[in-house]
């Protein structure tokens, strides 16, 4: 029988490595999804692998080990922000990228993901935080309360805020909205 | 757990399946378990037993975790310890960041643990990404158990840490960052070698208020953080 994650969690913060090799297997992949739809593919793989590795570090200060996804999807969204800040002050340019609030992404041929998908195109256009509401909801597949949870505002707001992503990207793939 | 409330019909939803069956990198999984290998947790507060039989296991594994702390503890170089700090001098501050795996601090070719001597970026959300932070025991050799024991010397050449003007309670250094500084006439070297060859050293003069980093003949002066550092 496969192994809770609430004992592997435990194990973990005890210093056991196959646990949390374990944990990392469990979850990388969402995480990864998440990185390279609120970053993209190019930094998803540096970005997954810095979020886990200070989850490693830091994770006997995870006092609930119940919330380890949402812990986790914290650590990387703040690290996706940190990304994002960074790429504005090198200002590095893309023959492939609009230069837009939310860092675009940069072509990188090797990766698996068709670059030419309407939603990585209507992705590039938004914020990064639109981004990040937008997967948490669609990729993550979390419930309205757990996304504003995840973004630490309250649930109006994030409705709020889902909706107008939601609108901007169906404008942007040339769909008309909703409403 | 997800919405029931949307429409597993709508076609922006359809859009995200390709996302959904994308793998991470091999590669990524291979860098977790080096990473995890070379770097320590920080301390923190174990869960405390609940029930007889476990809280018995849980102080027979204390006798021997205490034991191998002892062992552990020892320190780690030889008599090297800088001054002891002065009365009235500031508090040492807080590591933030988790250094990079493999990039490690050796001694006489010895790996040191990173709770000894660590280098490591400050969090970008505070706009540190450019600083380093060496952290150490105040006594040199030792592992750090807390943050009393704690001292951190910056390298800050942009002054992005020493000089926040948008906090009010911005810490500050004992002293600047030099890039370029002559050799210390009293220079010691530690015995601490950075994986790329850079080495620490320490001057009397000027007590444990600077540390000075050596790359061949560049001598770099990293000033002690002189209050607790704060990044929310």
């Amino acid at each position: 029988m496969k192994e809770g994650s609430l004992d592997l969690v435990r194990r973990a913060q005890q210093g056991d490595h196959e646990a949390f090799n374990e944990l990392v297997e469990r979850h990388a992949p969402g995480l990864y999804r998440l990185a390279v739809a609120v970053i993209g593919p190019d930094s998803a793989a540096d970005v997954t692998q810095d979020t886990l590795l200070r989850a490693w570090v830091d994770l006997r200060s995870l006092r609930d080990p119940d919330r380890i996804g949402a812990w986790l999807r914290q650590i990387l969204l703040n690290r996706c922000r940190d990304v994002v800040r960074a790429r504005q002050r090198v200002r590095v340019l893309s023959l492939d990228a609009a230069a837009v609030p939310g860092a675009p992404f940069s072509p990188d041929p090797a990766m698996a993901i068709d670059r030419t998908t309407d939603l990585q195109q209507g992705l590039e256009a938004l914020t990064l935080d639109q981004r990040a509401i937008l997967a948490l909801h669609y990729l993550a597949d979390l419930p309205i309360r757990d996304v504003a949870q995840a973004l630490g505002v309250p649930e109006g707001t994030a409705k709020s805020r889902l909706h107008s992503a939601m609108r901007e990207l169906r404008r942007t793939l040339g769909r008309a909205p909703d409403e | 757990m997800s919405d029931p409330s949307r429409d597993r019909g709508d076609p922006l939803e359809r859009a995200w399946q390709p996302l959904r069956s994308t793998e991470p990198p091999e590669s990524l999984y291979q860098a977790m378990r080096q990473g995890i290998r070379e770097t320590p947790q920080r301390p923190g507060q174990a869960r405390i037993a609940r029930s007889l039989g476990a809280l018995a296991a849980v102080l027979g594994v204390a006798a021997i975790v205490v034991g191998g702390a002892l062992w552990s503890a020892r320190p780690v170089g030889p008599g090297t310890a800088p001054p002891a700090s002065q009365p009235g001098t500031a508090p040492p501050a807080l590591i933030l960041s988790a250094p990079v795996p493999g990039k490690l601090w050796s001694f006489k070719g010895q790996q040191v643990p990173w709770n000894v001597l660590s280098l490591a970026k400050g969090p970008g959300h505070c706009g540190w990404e450019n600083v380093l932070f060496l952290g150490m025991n105040s006594r040199l050799g030792e592992p750090t158990m807390s943050s009393d024991d704690l001292m951190e010397y910056v390298r800050d050449p942009s002054n992005a840490w020493a000089t926040a003007s948008d906090r009010p309670d911005a810490p500050r250094t004992l002293g600047r960052f030099e890039p370029s500084v002559p050799e210390p006439a009293d220079a010691v070297f530690t015995g601490y070698v950075y994986h790329d060859g850079m080495e620490l050293w320490r001057s009397e003069a000027a007590t444990d208020d600077v540390a000075f980093l050596r790359r061949g003949d560049v001598w770099e002066r990293w000033p002690r953080s002189a209050e607790p550092i704060a990044c929310m």
